[in-house]
């Protein structure tokens, strides 16, 4: 029912209008100052006030201004009922109508009724306008959210977004949020605008675990929670006020954490107004904006976990190589100090026989000597802290060297040496020990795997003008196909009987390519079954290596 | 000092069958042969001995062989003693072995006694 309120001293006109506007149905009610026009006002929201121009000393203006400037009345329609000789100057202002007296009641009754239409309209103007405004401030919101969930992977940062976006985009009176960390452990994170009374902290724990467990009613709960286990994390805005059990009747929205296949905990809002169809859905949005980047962080967590403890494993095995290595040379280097001394006669003379098995027993200790000393070396390179001395040198150097080392080997199985050079220097930047290190794994293979008369072959040679090449080259039984890949992977011994005769770490060719790698050099194998193998590898000639290159590399003094 | 005009050759090692064998050895070759077991001892009896080589191992109890190499090397009283290092390239010692010792020759475990022999009459004749 519209209201109309009716300002004037002639009682008269005040009866009159009641019942007039009574008559069409209208809610009128009279007063006979200003200040309870004002007062009255306050209370009665009328929709139309109809003043009466006609009392003395009446301040038009100041009753206008003051109507409009009160919240409650800020869009009451103002008609004036003027006559002939009121000032003119003053009606002029503030009012939204007029009608002079002595007023015929059809007109009045129109007016009153245009004014009434007028009122509507701006009602329905000013609802659609503030809902506009709250939803663009919504999206707003949500738009800032959604690129603050964007920016982390940090599990309370994101609860503690969502937590905001929710108090701005909701205005709630009170947030509170369960968030699941470990198995038997949850925090309960309240954001409250005034501080919350002891009575309601505890209501809402119960209530947030209650909330909680209902959601799986009959199926197993994804985190065993008991209310003893929640620690409450308040954030209080205002500090004049106090919310207790009462804001349990208000009105509520609760939604759980979750994405399809990961629960993180639950989040209720309560305010006294209650919450539109529009809220419920901005609701919605924020809470399930923030599931997956959660999904995310915890992702994220675990990876990080793991790979704390795979550096931990890492670290753990490259210590674990280097005691090892250390305490077992300690003892080798006693048995085979004893063993050497006894074959040279120090400790007297030895049969033949002896001589036969103190020589087995000191080639197998020079063997385990070897295996330590290729573990170590591929445990240094794989942590990267294998050490070079670069230096430029002429390649043929280092090759001669270790030929000349396998000689007696090669001698006694009766296998052809030889190495063919196209050139008399091949000048690279390189570590000669570790050049002599690839080599010799090459060459001893070569010959291990070479049958008595055979032929091992090393070959240099510049195969463009960056590059020299280096090839060892055997005619003993090769590799299979299937089996060339493998040749470089870590303890990759292929399966043969002779394999298994000739012993070995399986280590020697992975190091090797670690070494020529290094170097900035490759390798690579040809190999045909029964008939023999080929490894080359190359390394960048010393000439076409910038002096930026060179600077590069360290070099290291031992 | 002793009457007799042996070369002395000092050997430091924590361990007694290392040291066992390397007494031998080089007593058989002719020399006298004086035992340390630990950095501190081998200081007193580098001083006291004036060995004409010292066998040094780098991880020793009390003082490490890096230390007990650079006090002697950096004492003109001392320096002239050759010292041959012997290392079993463990990880701590790979934290240090950057470190300028002065060392005359490392030698890695397990070496050969031909090879420790050379150099022993090598830096004998120096």
């Amino acid at each position: 029912m519209s209201k109309i309120l009716i300002l004037s001293r002639n009682q008269d006109i005040n009866n009159d209008l009641i019942s007039l506007l009574n008559g069409v149905g209208y809610e009128a009610i009279s007063v006979g100052t200003e200040k309870e026009a004002v007062k009255v006002a306050n209370d009665f929201f009328p929709d139309i006030a109809i003043i009466d121009t006609s009392i003395i000393n009446i301040n038009i203006v100041g009753i206008c201004r003051s109507l409009k400037l009160q919240n409650e009345t800020n869009d009451t329609q103002i008609i004036l009922l003027t006559s002939k000789d009121s000032p003119s100057e003053e009606v002029l202002v503030g009012a939204d109508g007029y009608i002079t007296k002595p007023f015929n009641e059809n007109i009045l009754i129109a007016t009153v009724n245009a004014h009434l239409r007028i009122k509507k309209l701006l009602d329905i103007l000013y609802t659609n306008n503030s809902e506009l405004a709250k939803s663009l401030y919504q999206l707003n919101v949500l738009y800032n959210i959604s690129s603050q969930l964007a920016g982390t992977l940090d599990k309370a940062k994101l609860i503690n977004i969502m937590n905001t976006g929710l108090d701005k985009s909701l205005n709630s009176s009170l947030c509170h949020t369960l968030v699941m960390n470990e198995p038997q452990d949850a925090t309960l994170i309240i954001n409250s605008i005034y501080p919350i009374s002891e009575t309601l902290e505890e209501a809402l724990k119960l209530r947030a675990m209650l909330s909680y467990k209902s959601m799986f009613e009959n199926n197993k709960l994804p985190f065993d929670l008991s209310i003893e286990n929640i620690t409450v994390e308040k954030h209080i805005k205002e500090q004049d006020g106090l919310l207790d059990l009462n804001i349990l009747h208000w009105d509520c929205m609760f939604s759980p954490i979750s994405t399809a296949d990961k629960f993180f905990g639950t989040v209720e809002i309560i305010r006294k107004n209650e919450f539109t169809g529009e809220d419920s859905a901005c609701f919605q949005t924020v809470v399930k904006q923030v599931a997956l980047p959660l999904e995310s962080a915890l992702l994220y967590e675990e990876i990080q976990k793991t790979n704390i403890k795979l550096e931990k494993l890492e670290k753990l095995k490259s210590e674990f190589i280097s005691i090892v290595s250390h305490e077992l040379r300690t003892p080798l280097t006693s048995i085979k100090n004893s063993l050497e001394m006894m074959l040279s006669g120090r400790m007297g003379e030895i049969t033949s026989v002896q001589d036969n098995f103190l020589t087995l027993a000191k080639r197998n200790v020079d063997r385990l000597a070897g295996i330590i000393n290729d573990l170590l070396d591929l445990s240094k390179i794989e942590a990267g802290k294998m050490e070079y001395r670069f230096e430029p040198l002429n390649i043929l150097e280092p090759v001669k060297f270790v030929l000349s080392t396998f000689e007696n080997l090669a001698d006694k199985k009766n296998i052809h040496l030889s190495l063919n050079a196209t050139r008399d220097e091949f000048k690279v930047y390189a570590d000669s020990n570790r050049i002599e290190q690839i080599l010799t794994n090459l060459v001893s293979n070569a010959i291990k795997f070479t049958p008595i008369n055979g032929k091992v072959t090393v070959i240099i040679e510049e195969i463009d003008a960056n590059h020299v090449q280096i090839t060892v080259e055997d005619t003993g039984i090769g590799i299979k196909a299937e089996d060339i890949p493998k040749v470089f992977d870590k303890f990759q011994q292929i399966e043969s009987s002779l394999s298994r005769e000739v012993g070995g770490t399986g280590l020697g060719l992975p190091i090797a390519l670690q070494l020529i790698e290094a170097h900035k050099g490759k390798i690579w194998l040809e190999s045909e079954f029964d008939k023999g193998s080929k490894f080359s590898f190359v390394i960048p000639l010393m000439q076409n290596l910038s002096s930026r290159h060179l600077k590069s590399v360290k070099t290291y003094k031992k | 000092m002793t009457a007799s005009n042996k070369k002395k050759i000092l050997i430091v090692d924590d361990e007694p069958d290392i040291v066992e064998t390397l007494k031998f050895l080089i007593e058989s070759e002719g020399f006298e042969s004086i035992i340390a077991l630990d950095g501190e001892e081998a200081l007193k009896k580098a001083k006291e001995e004036n060995p004409d080589i010292m066998i040094l191992d780098v991880m020793l109890p009390k003082i490490n062989g890096y230390k007990v190499c650079r006090l002697l090397k950096f004492d003109s009283k001392y320096k002239h003693i050759p010292i041959l290092m012997v290392t079993a390239r463990s990880q701590e010692e790979d934290k240090v072995i950057g470190e300028e010792t002065g060392a005359d020759e490392y030698i890695t475990k397990p070496f050969d006694i031909n090879e420790l022999l050379e150099k022993i009459h090598f830096y004998l004749q120096k």
